[in-house]
């Protein structure tokens, strides 16, 4: 197009409307990290509790409920609630943190119960803020050892084999973080096979896929704190349910859509990753392999670009999501180059390393493994690949500890 | 999107993964392309809907409601600046060239080309023409925003563009 085509006011005006600005991927995923945690600071917890059991009955001046039975019910269990809630408040002063977390606890199932009468979205939806307490309670207890008097101590799983009380506290919280998300999968499941709920199948799938996207960050951050096995565990089956539920919300889409939305995936995969290796190399850490692997996934995501603006959003749809596969690749390269690094010299953890790390069990299935047997060969044919290649030994080590090995998902306290 | 109320965390996190781009273009757009600063703008937009969500009128757009707050956030940060004179020289210290990354080459020229003369408009001007054919608002909406009448607000939009193909007519 040439400047004086300008003149026509709808050349002009197409113009204007092809001017697109976004933020990027990363900034968008840190800015709602630190939203969330201004916005959840800015409310002392008791107040927090109290506000979420009005919440409860959804009481607001704008839309009074129409159920005057349910009402009433609700505000006699209000009632009885609040009773409780004193008491137990009253009967543990010496540990406020604790009997606040306590009823917090006993909100938390209320909450679940009274989402699922209002719809299944909603209950779903609960679910899914049950698993991100349990990943921010998680988050910090990495990330500040003080915090740890503010975690329950009924998180704790209980592991007669375990000397640690972190390590109990990090399970029960991953067990309870799986059993949520697994329940709220399973509602997104169940909506799916309903016509009618088609919309909110959809929004809850939206929904599940930013919040994987989030939990999966902090795993990979947790992580690279501790060589944990239900760790590794719970960011495989975030992946997974992350990867169905990003699916099931691509129903609809157009392809030009579905390649968008598989490049600003893999954009934000991109992102996590290179956070992932600045703090590596800023540590000094080996990453070659991994940033042999990003540069290997740029050129990918280059194709996928070019596709995209040629207008072949087939084709672009498959390169970003080879692209974002690889990115995923490339963050199990810093972290087994970490794993393999942390014992040799017996350091890399905040939490006394050698009790995180994996212990060498047989016996264990390779799919349950974040390091997955086809990473033996990944680096196979790339210069200097051998020293960071999974020794066979070591492959068998990339699996969990008793404990972390149960398919039940079941939280510890429930 | 209809947004019905937000009372809580999960219903923040969808307003902000529905809102963020446009909020964060409109800002972009108008402060002078300026990436950072738009950044932190857009965030303090959303911390703004979190602390006034009680404020929002559910009868009414949440559209509306949230370019107005990202509106009054501007004209606070207008405001903030000694003079209109500096924000222009700041403006004209920005170089244009990455905004048409995306599209091809002649067109993020002429894209580039067209920004840099939207800044010979009035500041209201530019505001009408990034809201319409930018940000592809209805009239009624921007009516809305800028609180003004619909029929006013027509004619206020389509003067602003004429005078941008002015503009644009002259440099050619």
């Amino acid at each position: 197009m040439h400047k004086t085509e300008l003149d026509n006011p709808k050349k002009l005006i197409s113009v204007l409307n092809s001017i697109d600005v976004s933020p990027d991927s990363g900034w968008k995923n840190s800015t709602m990290n630190s939203l969330l945690n201004n916005i959840t600071n800015k409310e002392p917890k008791d107040r927090k509790i109290i506000q979420r059991f009005i919440n409860l009955f959804n009481f607001s001046i704008y839309s009074p409920m129409k159920n005057k039975a349910l009402f009433y019910t609700l505000i006699a269990l209000c009632l009885i609630g609040l009773g409780t809630v004193g008491i137990a408040y009253a009967s543990n002063e010496a540990k406020p943190g604790d009997a606040l977390y306590f009823v917090d606890l006993g909100f938390e199932k209320v909450e679940v119960a009274i989402a699922g009468i209002k719809s299944e979205e909603a209950q779903g939806g609960k679910y899914l803020d049950l698993a991100e307490e349990r990943i921010s309670e998680l988050e910090s207890l990495l990330e500040d050892q003080e915090s740890l008097a503010l975690i329950p101590s009924v998180y704790a799983a209980e592991d007669e084999d375990s000397d640690s009380v972190d390590l109990e506290l990090i399970n029960g919280l991953v067990e309870n973080y799986n059993f949520n998300l697994a329940q709220a999968e399973e509602i997104l499941e169940k909506m799916e096979g309903n016509k009618n709920k088609r919309e909110s199948m959809l929004q809850l799938a939206k929904e599940m896929e930013g919040s994987t996207d989030e939990f999966e960050s902090v795993l990979v951050k947790a992580l690279s704190q501790t060589q944990n096995a239900g760790l590794i565990k719970a960011l495989e089956k975030t992946n997974k349910v992350g990867e169905r539920a990003f699916q099931k919300s691509l129903r609809g889409e157009n392809a030009e859509g579905i390649a968008e939305k598989e490049m600003e995936k893999a954009e934000f995969k991109k992102a996590m990753m290179n956070k992932h290796l600045e703090k590596k190399t800023d540590k000094g850490k080996k990453t070659d392999n991994a940033e042999n692997c990003v540069g290997e996934a740029n050129q990918i995501m280059i194709q996928a670009e070019n596709m995209y603006k040629e207008g072949d959003y087939e084709e672009s749809q498959n390169l970003a999501r080879e692209a974002r596969h690889m990115y995923q690749e490339c963050i199990r390269y810093v972290y087994r180059n970490q794993y393999k690094n942390s014992g040799e010299n017996g350091s890399g953890s905040v939490l006394e390393p050698n009790k995180y790390q994996l212990q060498e069990t047989e016996g264990v299935e390779d799919d349950q493994s974040y390091f997955t047997e086809d990473e033996q060969t990944d680096s196979a044919g790339e210069p200097g690949g051998v020293g960071n290649q999974i020794q066979p030994q070591d492959r068998d080590g990339y699996v969990g500890t008793e404990e972390g090995n149960h398919e039940e998902e079941r939280p510890g306290w429930n | 999107m209809k947004i019905k109320k937000i009372e809580n965390a999960t219903d923040f996190k969808s307003v902000f993964y529905s809102f963020n781009k446009k909020i964060y273009k409109y800002i972009f757009l108008r402060i002078g392309y300026r990436k950072a600063l738009a950044e932190d703008m857009t965030q303090e937009v959303f911390m703004k809907v979190w602390e006034k969500r009680e404020l929002y009128n559910t009868k009414k757009s949440f559209k509306t409601w949230i370019y107005t707050i990202a509106r009054n956030l501007l004209i606070d940060f207008y405001r903030k600046q000694d003079t209109r004179k500096k924000y222009r020289k700041a403006i004209d210290e920005i170089e244009l060239n990455s905004i048409g990354q995306d599209a091809d080459f002649d067109c993020e020229i002429i894209i580039d080309y067209v920004l840099e003369k939207m800044n010979e408009l009035s500041e209201a001007e530019k505001e009408l023409i990034i809201l319409r054919y930018i940000e592809q608002l209805e009239i009624e909406e921007i009516a809305e925003i800028i609180n003004h009448k619909y029929d006013t607000t027509k004619v206020y939009i389509n003067r602003a563009l004429h005078k941008l193909q002015e503009i644009l007519k002259q440099d050619a």
